[in-house]
């Protein structure tokens, strides 16, 4: 009997808990009926309930018809640049996570460098082990709702020849490397602002650095940075599986690129997120000559004010270049592309 | 040899795994449980293993062509299915297919045994 249960609860353990009692009752009576119809009177011996449990197979295999369709975490669909994503990241974290660690330890006092050395691998394990969840989670959420998506949108209306997308002139195709770059770098700065902030500083023989940013208030705006860096990773993910510029690719990496951009403004509008006395540390090192009276915040707040304009230029040229690229390789003549392909 | 084993292997359970359901249907206007059903499908000829039954008997009754009901009174407890009255209607809709096709088939068969 307790070879009975353990195939049972080896079947309904892999099904949704909602038909698990169902199933469990059905199933029991189906392997009593069974023993009952091999011992036909006599008494069921243990090789009678192997008989029966090997001919209703594996329970992987019978859990998996009672479930129906296969199910994945990541499907074949999306395999692919989950793979090449993966990597990027792990490369990049693991990178960052090592440029943090060697300003960390130029930075610190000797009897503390040691310890620092002493954490590298945990260090680096851990930066790979969260690269890996973050994208691993976001890629099982696109799978869980793409699957859902297309479901829909088939329903509604069918597929169309219609619906195929165009062959891509050279000029449309986004380059790999474009994105994979950008997700590099995001995850570097990610890694650095998070784990070594001190790496943004200016670096003097043997004086202490000077800070660019001022720490308190960088690391209370460290979540509303982070969620722009998941965003920006989101959209560099977003033009690495599309490949190739089209009007929605452009719709939805504008809208992405604004989400950030709003962000990002939010945290340097604050400009107590410069360091004030930046400059005043950079004359004491270097003792160059001011003016009597001389005010050694304003040139930071210039610097901040025009470090907001910085920003809003970058975000108008981005915004504009996508536009125009789309739009010049959108609307292309299918014949003259034919033409020029022509020796 | 053995490749063409393997292939009829392959090719059989595709054959008949859309006629399963046909003759699922057609036993079903009485209540059966799960075994009780097995046991008549493989008197008359149509082999089927509980592991692929049961779940099958549970999809039908999802898509609403069976309708269950558990029986507690006897030894043990039995869920029988029979047929829904959208199953019922399915089931002559697929029964004329099914004559249609069979005779489809036979011409087809019994053309390339004339030549």
């Amino acid at each position: 009997m307790e070879l009975i249960d353990r195939y049972i609860y080896a079947v309904i353990r892999l099904l949704p808990v909602k038909q698990r009692g169902d199933i469990e009752t059905e199933l029991r009576g189906l392997i009593d009926d069974m023993l009952e119809q091999r011992k036909r009177g006599r008494d069921a011996g243990g090789g009678d309930i192997e008989a029966v449990l090997s001919e209703l197979g594996e329970p992987s295999s019978l859990a998996a018809k009672y479930s129906g369709k296969p199910r994945y975490l990541i499907g074949p669909g999306i395999f692919e640049t989950y793979t090449t994503v993966l990597k990027i990241a792990l490369a990049a974290s693991v990178f960052g996570m090592l440029v943090a660690l060697a300003v960390n330890f130029a930075a610190s006092p000797p009897q503390e460098a040691a310890k620092i050395l002493g954490d590298v691998l945990g260090s680096i394990f851990s930066a790979a082990a969260g690269a890996f969840t973050w994208v691993t989670a976001v890629f099982a959420l696109i799978e869980y709702h793409s699957a859902d998506l297309n479901a829909i949108k088939l329903k509604k209306r069918g597929w169309k020849p219609s619906d195929l997308p165009e062959i891509p002139v050279k000029s449309a195709l986004i380059r790999r490397s474009e994105p994979i770059a950008g997700i590099l770098f995001i995850i570097i700065f990610y890694t650095l602002l998070n784990y070594a902030p001190g790496f943004f500083s200016i670096y003097h023989g043997g004086a202490s650095p000077i800070p660019v940013f001022q720490p308190d208030v960088l690391k209370a705006y460290l979540p509303l940075i982070n969620i722009g860096f998941a965003v920006s990773i989101l959209k560099e993910i977003v033009r690495l599986a599309y490949g190739r510029y089209t009007l929605k690719l452009t719709a939805a990496t504008i809208v992405l690129s604004g989400i950030s951009f709003v962000l990002t403004v939010i945290v340097f509008s604050n400009f107590s997120i410069w360091n004030p006395d930046f400059v005043y540390s950079l004359h004491q090192t270097y003792g160059f000559s001011v003016p009597p009276g001389f005010d050694f915040t304003r040139p930071v707040l210039i610097f901040a004010k025009a470090f907001l304009g910085i920003i809003l230029f970058a975000f108008s040229v981005e915004t504009i270049s996508a536009v125009i690229k789309t739009i010049r390789v959108g609307s292309y003549d299918f014949s003259r592309l034919r033409r020029s392909d022509r020796p | 040899m053995s490749d063409q084993t393997d292939v009829v292997g392959s090719l059989l359970p595709e054959l008949r795994r859309g006629v399963i359901v046909l003759g699922v249907l057609s036993q079903l206007g009485e209540p059966q449980y799960g075994y009780s059903l097995m046991e008549r499908l493989n008197d008359k000829g149509m082999a089927i293993d509980a592991g692929t039954l049961y779940p099958l008997l549970r999809r039908l009754e999802k898509q609403g062509l069976l309708q269950s009901e558990w029986v507690v009174s006897g030894a043990k407890p039995r869920k029988y299915y029979r047929l829904s009255e959208t199953g019922l209607r399915v089931y002559r809709v697929l029964c004329n297919e099914w004559t249609a096709m069979a005779d489809n088939m036979g011409r087809l068969i019994n053309e390339e045994r004339s030549d």
